[in-house]
């Protein structure tokens, strides 16, 4: 066993930082910074920066795009990239679509799709969820029915993430009635421009965009666009959904968002002195910081080692990395009293607090 | 980076699994913890190389690191061994990086199983490893008096010798003193796991130092370490092993005409519980990866391992108990026993108020 980061780890984490101080765009950073989600804009400009310097898509193989880097190389890019408030490439292309049609897909499809979905000029969104159809995703109603070339597209799908500027969409669709419901599901790539895909927000408690209601009205999908076989879309999307087993540990965002908890308390006074230093608020963070390096190992474990059941495990590194997001930005709005009370609508509206 | 055990680690994983539920399976362990003195399986652990496993070659070890006493403890604890192997192991722990003849002998004499050790620290009125001693040690001559009292000393009743921290005019020290010598007064107790224990009372008692006091500092920082890396380890062990006898139970036991395991809200309770024991195995890497860090950095990743283990031992055997429902509360129950020792983890060397506040003391 050996736990220790090698010296050419420590080289290429300073090689990424120079690169991230040189080429990531300040007005980016400052919005990302400031919690928004990114827009298209930014996302493409920052994801163009990483393809001219063959880093938007490391995790893929090289064939395809990848860099090679080793598992722990990975980890630490996207460490680096969101300490330094770089938004994530959008992930829908890159991390699900993008391996799925690579794995799985034509000859043709890949050379469609891969290269946009490389460079981000084609945003991606993910047609799963349905109002009907949550966490029994396998349920699904929309039907896609062949006609001639091509298949014609109904249905509704929800919580679709960047619905709103996406160009393209992978789509689950019910092409027959299978024996079980998991049966009888394709997975089709479809445009968003098609007249019949209707795109309705959805506001979010915090205010934001993020998330939207489709409506996909008679759209026509070319039968060149279903990836794999017709009926087999469960396992593709299976494959899709178990390919990232830390992503959701979501390890980097709250090691950003412990750091800048803490820079939060040093400054706030309580009582006449940081409230870093006030044993109640400090005795919080420090276990809220045990579990993060905690957490922080559950995901170098699973990226170098064989996990007796990767399932659970991946299940485990989800549960409590997301609480613990949670646990610590519930840290930082007390950390800021008050000040967690004004509404910044704007991302680029001057602060009104002196803690941003 | 690599966190797989290598080929030696796993044989050393497996040899010690294979011992422990020969040997000290629940009913044979019911017998042994009746004992008067913790000799059980004792001579058979040193056999194995347990002492050595993980000291180095120079100190009369077999060349492992932290990694080694971990596996082992992990073992320990699924099995709910109690018995010399960790005051043992502290005590080696505290004499490893000493430049005395009297450690190095004594170093080895461990290892080989020749001499057995322990430590006398914690006092009556200490909550924790970090507190100062106040027992008082004299030169006289070469050697040294020690005057005070001693409580918690593991394997009391069962040690050739016991490592003792005392001041002395130079500070902080520690010292070897037989347990059986002049001035050496011992009362020995059990504790709530079965684990045995002695409180000692020195009065001029003939003690040899070991540890002067500029040392004093960096062999207390080693011992605690190892204290709180072998409970961390054991916690490990303990949460799996509990878990899965729980499962088992929940499986076998029929209530309303089908198994309680197939309730969703007690599915989910166990789900729970995996995740915080994976949580544990976590912070042990975290601790191991931090074995030969500058000291801030090692001590806050091992009060973080004893802090979790404490709090989350304490919180799976606890559920693992109400989920036994009323049998959970006999003696009978392999689950009572992983509570108990659960509980004192939790308490042991330290508890989670102490580190927590220790932990504080140390960040940036």
């Amino acid at each position: 066993m050996n736990l220790d980061f090698s010296a050419e780890d420590i080289a290429f984490r300073d090689e990424i930082r120079a690169f991230l101080s040189e080429n990531l765009p300040k007005d980016i950073a400052r919005r990302f910074s400031r919690g928004y989600h990114p827009p298209k804009k930014d996302l493409q400009a920052w994801q163009a920066i990483l393809h001219k310097r063959g880093w938007s898509v490391p995790h893929w193989p090289v064939e395809h795009g990848g860099t090679g880097w080793s598992p722990i190389q990975q980890y630490i890019f996207d460490d680096e990239c969101l300490a330094a408030d770089a938004p994530p490439v959008s992930p829908f292309g890159t991390r699900l679509v993008g391996p799925v049609i690579y794995t799985f897909g034509s000859d043709s499809q890949k050379k469609k799709y891969l290269p946009a979905i490389l460079s981000g000029e084609t945003l991606w969104c993910q047609g799963f969820s349905e109002p009907g159809s949550g966490s029994d995703l396998a349920s699904l109603q929309t039907r896609a029915v062949r006609d001639g070339a091509d298949y014609v597209v109904n249905g509704r799908k929800i919580w679709t993430t960047d619905a709103h500027f996406a160009d393209m969409m992978f789509c689950l669709a019910r092409t027959s009635q299978g024996r079980k419901q998991q049966e009888g599901i394709s997975f089709l790539l479809l445009d968003m421009k098609d007249p019949g895909v209707t795109v309705r927000p959805i506001r979010t408690l915090d205010a934001g965009h993020t998330v939207n209601e489709v409506f996909i009205d008679n759209v026509k999908v070319s039968a060149d666009d279903l990836v794999g076989q017709e009926g087999k879309g469960w396992s593709y999307a299976k494959f899709l959904l178990d390919n990232e087993r830390t992503v959701n540990a979501f390890v980097h965002h709250s090691k950003r968002a412990y750091r800048r908890t803490k820079k939060i308390a040093q400054k706030a006074q309580f009582n006449g002195q940081p409230l870093f230093d006030v044993s109640g608020f400090r005795n919080r963070a420090a276990r809220l910081e045990i579990e993060l390096r905690a957490l922080e190992w559950g995901v170098l474990r699973m990226l170098h080692s064989d996990v007796p059941d990767p399932t659970a495990a991946a299940s485990a590194l989800k549960l409590k990395g997301c609480a613990l997001l949670q646990n610590i930005l519930d840290l930082a709005l007390d950390a800021l009293g008050l000040d967690a009370i004004p509404f910044y609508p704007d991302p680029e509206q001057e602060a009104v607090s002196n803690f941003f | 980076m690599d966190l797989h055990l290598n080929e030696e680690q796993k044989l050393l994983k497996e040899s010690a699994a294979r011992f422990l539920r020969d040997q000290y399976a629940f009913d044979r362990r019911k017998l042994l913890i009746a004992d008067d003195a913790p000799s059980g399986v004792w001579s058979k652990l040193v056999d194995l190389g347990w002492l050595g496993a993980w000291l180095p070659e120079e100190a009369g070890g077999l060349g492992g690191s932290a990694v080694e006493f971990a596996i082992l403890m992990e073992e320990a604890g699924r099995h709910l061994y109690v018995g010399p192997y960790l005051s043992a192991s502290i005590a080696s722990a505290l004499l490893r990086n000493a430049d005395s003849r009297g450690a190095r002998e004594r170093l080895a004499a461990s290892a080989e199983g020749e001499r057995h050790l322990t430590v006398a620290h914690l006092e009556p009125g200490s909550r924790g490893m970090m507190d100062s001693p106040t027992v008082r040690g004299i030169a006289v001559g070469s050697s040294y008096r020690l005057t005070g009292r001693k409580r918690l000393v593991y394997s009391g009743c069962f040690a050739d010798e016991t490592i003792v921290s005392a001041v002395t005019p130079d500070g902080p020290s520690f010292f070897a003193v037989p347990m059986g010598g002049t001035g050496v007064a011992t009362r020995h107790y059990r504790t709530v796991d079965n684990d045995w224990v002695s409180d000692v009372e020195f009065d001029l008692a003939e003690a040899e130092l070991l540890v002067g006091a500029p040392g004093y500092a960096s062999a207390l920082d080693d011992a605690i370490y190892v204290a709180l890396l072998g409970v961390g380890a054991e916690a490990i062990g303990l949460c799996e092993a509990v878990l899965t006898q729980t499962k088992d139970y929940l499986a076998d036991r029929k209530q309303f005409g089908r198994s309680l395991i197939e309730f969703q809200a007690l599915q989910h309770r166990i789900s729970d519980l995996f995740v915080e024991t994976e949580t544990l195995r976590w912070s042990l890497l975290d601790a191991l990866s931090q074995s030969s860090s500058a000291r801030t950095l090692r001590a806050r990743s091992i009060f973080g391992l004893k802090i979790q283990a404490g709090s989350i031992a304490t919180m799976v055997a606890g559920q693992c108990l109400h989920l036994h429902g009323g049998m959970g509360m006999t003696d009978e129950m392999p689950v009572s026993h992983y509570y108990r020792r659960a509980r004192m983890i939790e308490a042991q060397f330290g508890n989670t108020d102490y580190f927590t506040a220790a932990y504080t003391t140390l960040m940036d």
